[in-house]
């Protein structure tokens, strides 16, 4: 399976901001959608870039006119993505035939993880727009899955994709970091994070976000009192604070965030002020005339 | 014109092989020093850099780790809803430069922290300082030679 299970159709410009050369270009591409499935694609790929302007600061004009976006019509033999039987019990072990050869349990042990051959994802979206930046990988299966990475791919089955497929655009297009405090060692081992979004440095008035600090001068803002879990709050100062927030990056504690909350932390949440900050600040050159 | 270098790597498990180089009419996002004014000293993570004749850093941004291809997926718990997981190489990337006169190389860069390092590093001290080392370096082609070397 693989290439010969499709076709790469035409590639349409569903946001138009200036030519490619000078713009930062998103290109959505069609995954297990047969011929007659485009149509389809189509609308899923306009509520992604529609999903994507509603999000602060994707609604300024500074960063509007600096991002294209584009949909990539390729068809596959079959619908939906190989369903191999799973380690933790997931799958059904169907497979579909699949121009980019997306299965879930990608890694053999995992459902959810959804992804296909990120290689050929690039060569075909170099032979149509090589001034991209950004792929998105849509998959047209009903079952919730998705990967992030340089290239991003996710299901349009889960009620919440589009947001998913947010929070993975801060890592991939922005090099920003997950503020979420789970999944690793318990405290950050060590060492200045380069992500410009979390920090080892627990001083409001020394960590690499200070010119955006509104804290008070406590240090950190907010330390977490118990380092074998998640801070479970409330949060001691208003919803829109920047300071130093213990708890971030996979780790309970000696990890920083800047505020209560942001998408890099919880999908649901807008970007925080540092997040937007560094979004807008990457978008600038490429809204220049 | 905005000029670029389009560079795409392989990591097989073992090495980081470079697979093409090529140079495109686009832009690119900006340094990090431009993103985070200041903070591109003494960090931890890997890197992308421009370099010049004499190995200066003419442009650095942060890339994702390329030894191992870590992908983030919904969990649908909704008490942990991302997770993380390792897939087996092989795996590929993109990275951009801006194709500047004074660049000669392209080199992905592993900072590490030192073992026993301190956490909170605004400010490194000789002995806080990462532990730097080159995964590849790739010479770009002089003016007048093409892409491919020739």
């Amino acid at each position: 399976m693989g290439a010969d299970d499709g076709a790469v159709g035409r590639l349409t410009e569903i946001v138009n901001a200036g030519s490619p050369e000078k713009r930062w270009n998103l290109v959505i591409v069609a995954e297990g959608y047969r011929e007659a499935e485009l149509a389809q694609f189509a609308i899923d790929a306009h509520s992604l870039a529609d999903r994507l302007f509603l999000e602060p600061p994707f609604t300024e004009p500074r960063v509007r006119r600096a991002i294209n976006v584009y949909r990539l019509d390729v068809r596959s033999t079959q619908s939906g993505a190989d369903k191999p039987r799973c380690a933790d019990g997931g799958g059904t072990g169907t497979q579909a035939a699949t121009f980019f050869d997306a299965r879930f349990c990608f890694d053999g042990s995992t459902q959810r993880l959804l992804a296909g051959n990120s290689a050929l994802a690039m060569a075909t979206v170099s032979r149509a727009l090589p001034q991209w930046h950004q792929i998105l990988m849509l998959v047209n299966d009903s079952e919730r899955g998705g990967a992030g990475g340089q290239v991003g791919w996710f299901s349009n089955g889960g009620a919440d994709w589009r947001e998913v497929a947010i929070h993975e655009l801060g890592h991939s297009a922005f090099h920003l970091a997950d503020e979420y405090d789970y999944g690793g060692p318990a405290s950050w081992p060590g060492g200045e994070p380069a992500e410009p979004n979390v920090s080892a440095e627990p001083d409001p008035s020394r960590v690499k976000w200070r010119a955006l600090v509104n804290a008070g001068p406590a240090s950190p803002t907010r330390a977490n009192p118990d380092c074998a879990r998640t801070d479970p709050g409330p949060n001691p100062v208003a919803a829109d604070i920047v300071g130093t927030f213990e708890g971030a990056r996979y780790s309970h504690c000696a990890a920083y965030r800047p505020a209560w909350n942001c998408k890099m932390r919880n999908t649901a949440a807008p970007f925080c002020p540092v997040c937007a900050d560094v979004i807008v600040g990457t978008m600038a050159p490429f809204a220049r005339p | 014109m905005d000029e670029a270098y389009r560079l795409i790597f392989s990591f097989d498990g073992e090495r980081v092989q470079l697979q093409s180089m090529e140079k495109l009419a686009m832009r690119v996002p900006p340094a990090i020093a431009a993103v985070s004014p200041g903070a591109e000293a003494g960090l931890v993570g890997h890197f992308v850099e421009l370099r010049d004749a004499e190995g200066a850093a003419l442009y650095q941004r942060p890339i994702a780790p390329p030894e191992a291809l870590r992908l983030e997926y919904p969990t649908g718990d909704p008490e942990r809803p991302l997770g993380r997981a390792e897939a087996a190489a092989p795996a590929t990337m993109s990275v951009l430069v801006p194709a500047r006169e004074a660049g000669r190389s392209v080199a992905l860069v592993e900072a590490a922290a030192p073992p026993g390092g301190d956490a909170a590093g605004a400010e490194p001290t000789a002995e806080s300082a990462p532990v730097r080392r080159d995964l590849i370096s790739v010479a770009l082609p002089a003016a007048g030679e093409t892409d491919d070397g020739r």
